[in-house]
This record gives structure tokens, C-alpha cells and sequence, in this order.
């Protein structure tokens, strides 16, 4: 049985100096006038341009990759922070936070120059390539081939839950390359395809808070040169488990619905009561212990460790707590949630509501997450 | 390493026979005479060079060390009481110590240097030497024996007694002290007590998940079974974290009111949690007086109620940030 490694002693000088500097620049933005629930889900490419420019974006990268050489916990803060202020950050947020730093492991020399300086800028958005219509948590199951013809990759199959493939430039796909039944993992490569290469079609799938951020992604024939491969081929399925503790373990697994506590906070402010407290005490004691617990994964990510065990319990805790927040305000309290209100906190009711479902499915579905925390502790 | 020594120590003090004898009310001399020996009755006297972090750090390994294999002993208790009086610079006597349960059934007096009034739930109140208490907003050292005490037990059968004071002298009188302030660091020390015995809890289930089998294989093979354990091990963990996050904010002395209260809250919830899915798992034995489970489950159950439940420090926690209206609750918690 394995015992995770969680240690919440920090040296939070750096931090707290970004802080200021992450807060001032929020404060002066014009996305920020309208917090959003889930707000990492919500594309502006114009405030990611903006975060870029301003040196939040690939913080902790190598400076000749565009990258500011900042450490893992100031890079920590900005996160959080732009996720306690409902910033739209979703344009750049899979970037930074996985398709970036999977480039910096593994990718090639050119690679890295080409592409990292332009994510650190805010002008280069990207998706992840693993779920396919047939293959949601059984991932290793996937069928997108590609196939490598001369100075090739020749690529036929569809993703699916394509967040923002209708916006972004690339999409970092898991696909199989090779088949052997018996060893279903190891057939697997990673491949960075622009968006817009021809034979690749983008079909959107609505959400049921009414938006478009998904899509199914369509690949008939689709050339890419033989560079494109990430890393060694017949390694995917490695590198793509590699990437999962940095999509686990941020403040984005617990602080979705966060804005929505704010404004709570703020309406029982004006008529206090034993009920509210209790509320958002039950709230803030779950959540503070979960933000150390994503604070020392950060700190281990950013020794070159991966603390999969560690990200997946926060995923698992994380999930939880966005989702009954939802619940115990709307179960509760008891207020009417309307999408078009002008009332901030019935807006953000209504967008966290309906976002909620999503929470314990993407990154990993809750039931998977607890099959690996399983694993760690001897029981498969 | 002090949490390796306090747990061999343990291992060999606390036999079978021990452990029924103090479930009968016997009190485990022998072994409490071998961890005062080794100056494990005050952890934190054995930290060097003053460091409040330090000394938190070695008061946590030991008290660890009691919780994680269900001591029947006031180690806690003592560690606590120590911590106080050198806070009030009055030397620990030597001996078992207690104090207060800083409930609204405390009753306190202090007039011309003598103690009247009543105290309750007082952890061990028969069994120690003095209890550290507040009597008219000063702190006290105060001995029972001679108090009139009127036993009691929680379900863990530790003895919670009221002790009556009819016009005694302290030990000695200190600072004075917020009954508060108090409550807090004893409650962060409870929570370390639930988040010990709750990963002890997991490890036995998770064992017993793994050799129990059903249906021709181990049960701790049915994702029913796994799910529960991953769920109690997340749990864990966070509770875990939180009794760390106290422990820092005392050593700061920064947020310590804040921090207390969610470490209380967040371990009552997760080791209420753990002994529920634990004793699920473990099926009918879990059940049985024979099987240790419920050592460890009978001790979280009482612990979650002592010193502060989840709805007492959850509103607790509210209150705070209702009041403090000048800051956004994300600010209050980036702070802390």
C-alpha cells in the first residue's frame, strides 16, 4: 500500500509577489467584467493574448522557448487566481498547462522552437487528442490510425469532446501505429496536427448549458510530415500517462464552480445566517486542505516528478466538492438560477449547475480515478 | 527518529492483556512509565534551539505514534498541557496531565488564589496530576486529586470525568488566557488524533480487503469493494494535510483560528467517513469485540465530537468570513 506524498511547508515568498502582480493585471482587464462559472472553459483568444503578452503564459518554461523561468508555485498562483476570478482562460489553459510542458519532455529541438514561444505569447491554442467515439475511459482501446508512409504520417479516424478544435491550432493525438492485440498499449504514438490540415473536418457538439466547446474531429486521409511524431513512436501510451498528473492535480479540479461561493458569500453577507455559515464553512474546510494537497503537486511536478497517485486523489476530492457546492447552494438555499439573469449570483448558479455534470468526467471519470487510487494501494 | 522510538515503545508496552485492561478502566502503568522515561510525555521538550515548528513537528510524530495503534493513554493530553504551561512559563510536573474540554460546562472560579467550580468531560480527570484549565480568563495547573470526581467514559471507554473544586490552591496560576485560543490548538490536535486513526484504519481494510475472499477471489478485487477504499484514501489524505496546515499556522501563529477549525472539521468528516466504509468492508468481524477494528472506530467516533463537531467549526469557519467583510473569501483564503 503506498502512502501519497503530500507536504503543505512552501516557500510562498515568490508566490505572494505574483500575486499582487497576477491581481493588478485582473483587476485592470476587460474580460473580468463578467465572471464566468467553469471559467476555464470560456475562449477569449484577445484576454490570452493579453496573459501572454504580459509574461503569464509558460511560465516555468526555459526563456529561450519563450518561457519566463518562473518556478511551479508562481505559476501555481497565476492558475488560481485567474480561476477565483471567473477569467475566460480557456483559449490557452490545455496549452500551458499540458501540450506545452508534453512538448518540452519530449519533443524535438524544433519542435520546442516552434511552437512553445508562440503558446508563451497567447497565440497558439491547443486540444487534446485521446477520447474517440468508441474509446472514452478505456483509452488504450483507441482505433485513430496513422500511418507511416514515406516521409509521412497518414492519418484516418475521429476524436471526440474536442474542446475548442474549432478555434485552436493543434490537437496532440494518442493514435495507434502499430497493432498487436496482446500488447494493446504499446501500439500507441502521439502526433501534433495543425487544425487545419486538409482532410480533417471539425463537426461541433453542443453542450446542455447550450454552448459549443466540443467537438468531434473527423480525419479522412489527413497528411502530416514524419516530424510531426512527439516523442518516440510506440511510446504514446507512456507520455500520455505522463501528462496526466498535470491534468489532474491543478486548482481547476476544485475551483470551477469557485466564483459562485464568492458570490454567496457576498448575498449572505447582506442577511447573515447560521445556515449560510455552516454552508460555506462546510465548503472552505474542504477546500483549503485540496488546495495544499494541488499546491505540493505542483511543487513535485516542478522537480520533474509525477505524482499520478497524488493527482489523481486531488481529481477525486476536487470533483466532489465543485459538484456539491452546486447542489447544497441550489438544494439548500433554495434561489432561483437563471442563465440571463443580471443578478450575478443567479447567473453563476445557473452556469455552474449546468456545467457541473462535467466535472467528475473529463480528465478522467471519477470511476477510473478511483481504479488508480485502488491500484496504489495494493488492491489491484 | 522520535516516531520510531514512541512507536517501538508502544509496540512492546501495549500486550494484549494491556489493552483489556484499560477497556476494564485499568490504568497502563507500565507502559506510561516507559514513555515518560524517554521524555515522550513532553515531545515538545525535546526539540532544540526553540523552534516553534520544530517542536510541533516532534509533538505530532509522537502523538501519531498513540493514535495510529489506539494507545489507551493520555500522551495527547500531556503533550497538550506541556505545550501550555511552558507557553505560561510554568514548569510540567512530572506525570500524566490533562485539561480542560473548554465546553460551555466549564465552570470556574478564582478568588484570593483559590479554584471553586466544576470542570467536565475532563480527559483521564482520575487518572493525572494536574489539569490545565482557565479559571476568571487566567490559565491554571490544577491537580484533582482530592477534587471530587464523578466518572465518566466516551465510547472508546477513555475516561471523560467532571471534577468539582471546592476551594483549592493551584499549582500555579499563569498569563492570562483565551479559553478560545485554547479550544483551537486542541482541536488541531484531535484532528491529527482522527487523521492517524483513520489512515490506520484504511491500511487494516485495505489488508483485510486483500486477503478476505468471496466468490472465489479476494474481495478487494470487486470495484464496489475498490471504490469505497479509494474514496476512504482521498479521505486520508486530505485530513492529513489539513492537521499540517494547523500545525503551520501555530508555528507562524498566523490564521490559527482559522486554520484549527478546518483541520477539526475536515478530519471529523473524513474519519467519520473512513469508519463508516471501513467497517462496511470488513463485513460482520468488523463487528466483533475480538477484531481490533473497533478499537480505532470507537476512538473516531468519540473523538469527532470532542473539542469542536464539523457543524460547531463549520460555522465557526463561516462566521469568520462573514464578518470580515472588507475581504472576498478567495483573498481570505489565499492568505492563509
Amino acid at each position: 500500500m503506498k502512502t501519497p506524498n503530500f507536504d503543505a511547508r512552501m516557500d510562498r515568498r515568490d508566490m505572494e509577489r505574483v500575486r499582487g502582480e497576477i491581481r493588478e493585471f485582473l483587476a485592470n482587464d476587460p474580460a473580468l467584467t463578467k465572471p464566468r462559472a467553469d471559467s476555464w472553459s470560456h475562449f477569449d483568444a484577445a484576454f490570452s493574448r493579453r496573459l501572454g503578452q504580459a509574461g503569464y503564459i509558460g511560465m516555468t518554461w526555459p526563456k529561450q522557448y519563450g518561457g519566463h523561468e518562473r518556478n511551479s508555485l508562481e505559476r501555481y498562483v497565476v492558475v488560481e487566481e485567474l480561476l477565483a476570478a471567473g477569467a475566460p482562460a480557456a483559449a490557452h489553459w490545455i496549452a500551458d498547462r499540458q501540450t506545452g510542458p508534453q512538448l518540452l519532455r519530449f519533443g524535438t529541438e524544433e519542435q520546442k522552437m516552434r511552437i512553445l514561444p508562440a503558446i508563451a505569447r497567447g497565440e497558439c491554442y491547443c486540444s487534446i487528442g485521446m477520447s474517440e467515439p468508441d474509446s472514452g475511459s478505456d483509452l488504450a482501446s483507441v482505433r485513430t490510425r496513422a500511418v507511416r508512409t514515406g516521409d509521412k504520417w497518414i492519418i484516418n479516424g475521429r476524436k471526440i469532446w474536442t474542446t475548442y478544435a474549432h478555434h485552436n491550432h493543434f490537437i496532440l493525438m494518442l493514435c495507434r501505429t502499430s497493432d498487436d492485440p496482446a500488447a494493446r498499449q504499446q501500439g500507441l504514438s502521439q502526433i501534433l496536427v495543425p487544425l487545419d490540415t486538409p482532410g480533417l473536418s471539425i463537426r461541433p457538439i453542443t453542450n446542455m448549458a447550450g454552448e459549443h466547446d466540443f467537438n468531434e474531429v473527423l480525419f479522412e486521409d489527413v497528411q502530416v510530415p514524419a516530424d510531426a511524431l512527439l516523442g518516440k513512436e510506440g511510446a504514446g501510451w507512456t507520455q500520455v500517462m505522463s501528462e496526466l498528473a498535470f491534468e489532474r492535480s491543478g486548482p481547476e479540479r476544485f475551483l470551477s464552480s469557485f466564483v459562485l461561493l464568492e458570490a454567496f458569500v457576498d448575498r449572505a453577507r447582506m442577511e447573515p445566517s447560521a445556515e449560510a455559515a455552516t454552508l460555506i464553512g462546510s465548503m472552505i474546510s474542504r477546500l483549503v486542505p485540496l488546495r495544499g494537497m494541488s499546491m505540493s503537486i505542483a511543487v513535485q511536478l516542478g522537480r520533474g516528478e509525477l505524482p499520478n497517485f497524488e493527482a489523481a486523489l486531488v481529481k477525486e476530492m476536487g470533483s466532489l466538492l465543485e459538484q456539491d457546492l452546486t447542489e447544497k447552494v441550489l438544494g439548500e438555499i433554495v434561489p432561483e438560477a437563471d442563465p440571463t439573469s443580471g443578478d450575478k449570483f443567479k447567473r453563476l448558479l445557473a452556469e455552474a449547475v449546468l456545467r457541473a455534470p462535467s466535472f467528475s468526467i473529463r480528465g478522467g471519470t471519477r470511476e477510473i480515478l478511483r481504479g488508480i487510487i485502488a491500484r496504489d494501494l495494493g488492491l489491484r | 527518529m522520535i516516531e520510531d522510538s514512541a512507536r517501538r515503545t508502544i509496540a512492546d508496552g501495549l500486550t494484549t492483556a494491556a489493552i483489556e485492561a484499560a477497556e476494564q478502566g485499568a490504568w497502563a502503568a507500565s507502559l506510561w512509565e516507559k514513555l515518560e522515561a524517554q521524555g515522550l510525555s513532553q515531545p515538545a521538550a525535546i526539540a532544540e534551539g526553540g523552534d516553534p515548528g520544530e517542536a510541533l513537528e516532534i509533538e505530532a510524530a509522537v502523538i501519531r505514534s498513540a493514535a495510529a495503534t489506539a494507545t489507551p493513554l493520555p500522551v495527547a493530553e500531556t503533550a497538550l498541557a506541556g505545550w501550555f504551561l511552558a507557553r505560561h512559563a510554568i514548569e510540567a510536573p512530572s506525570g500524566p496531565l490533562s485539561l480542560a474540554a473548554f465546553t460551555a460546562g466549564d465552570k470556574l472560579s478564582l478568588a484570593g488564589g483559590k479554584v471553586s467550580g466544576k470542570l467536565e468531560r475532563v480527559p483521564w480527570g482520575r487518572n493525572v496530576v494536574g489539569i490545565v484549565a482557565v479559571a476568571e480568563g487566567k490559565l491554571i495547573l490544577i491537580d484533582p486529586r482530592g477534587a471530587k470526581i464523578t466518572l465518566g467514559l466516551n465510547m472508546a471507554n477513555e475516561p471523560r470525568d467532571t471534577v468539582e473544586f471546592s476551594s483549592v490552591t493551584p499549582l500555579a496560576v499563569g498569563k492570562s488566557a483565551d479559553p478560545e485560543q485554547m479550544l483551537c490548538r486542541c482541536a488541531a490536535v484531535r484532528a491529527l488524533q482522527l487523521a492517524e486513526a483513520s489512515a490506520r484504519v484504511l491500511e487494516m481494510t485495505v489488508e483485510y480487503a486483500g486477503q478476505r475472499k468471496q466468490f472465489g477471489k479476494p474481495i478487494g478485487g470487486f470495484q464496489a469493494i475498490q471504490h469505497q477504499m479509494a474514496a476512504a484514501a482521498s479521505e486520508v489524505a486530505s485530513a492529513r494535510v489539513a492537521a499540517q496546515q494547523a500545525r503551520l499556522a501555530l508555528a507562524a501563529d498566523e490564521h490559527v483560528t482559522f486554520a484549527c477549525a478546518i483541520a477539526k472539521a475536515r478530519a471529523n468528516d473524513a474519519a467519520g467517513a473512513v469508519a463508516r466504509m471501513s467497517h462496511q468492508v470488513h463485513g460482520a468481524i468488523g463487528f466483533a469485540q475480538e477484531y481490533a477494528l473497533h478499537r480505532f472506530t470507537r476512538r473516531i467516533q468519540s473523538w469527532r465530537g470532542e473539542y469542536g463537531s464539523s457543524a460547531f467549526w463549520n460555522r465557526r469557519i463561516g462566521e469568520l468570513i462573514l464578518k470580515d467583510k472588507e475581504r472576498s473569501v478567495w483573498s481570505i483564503i489565499s492568505a492563509a
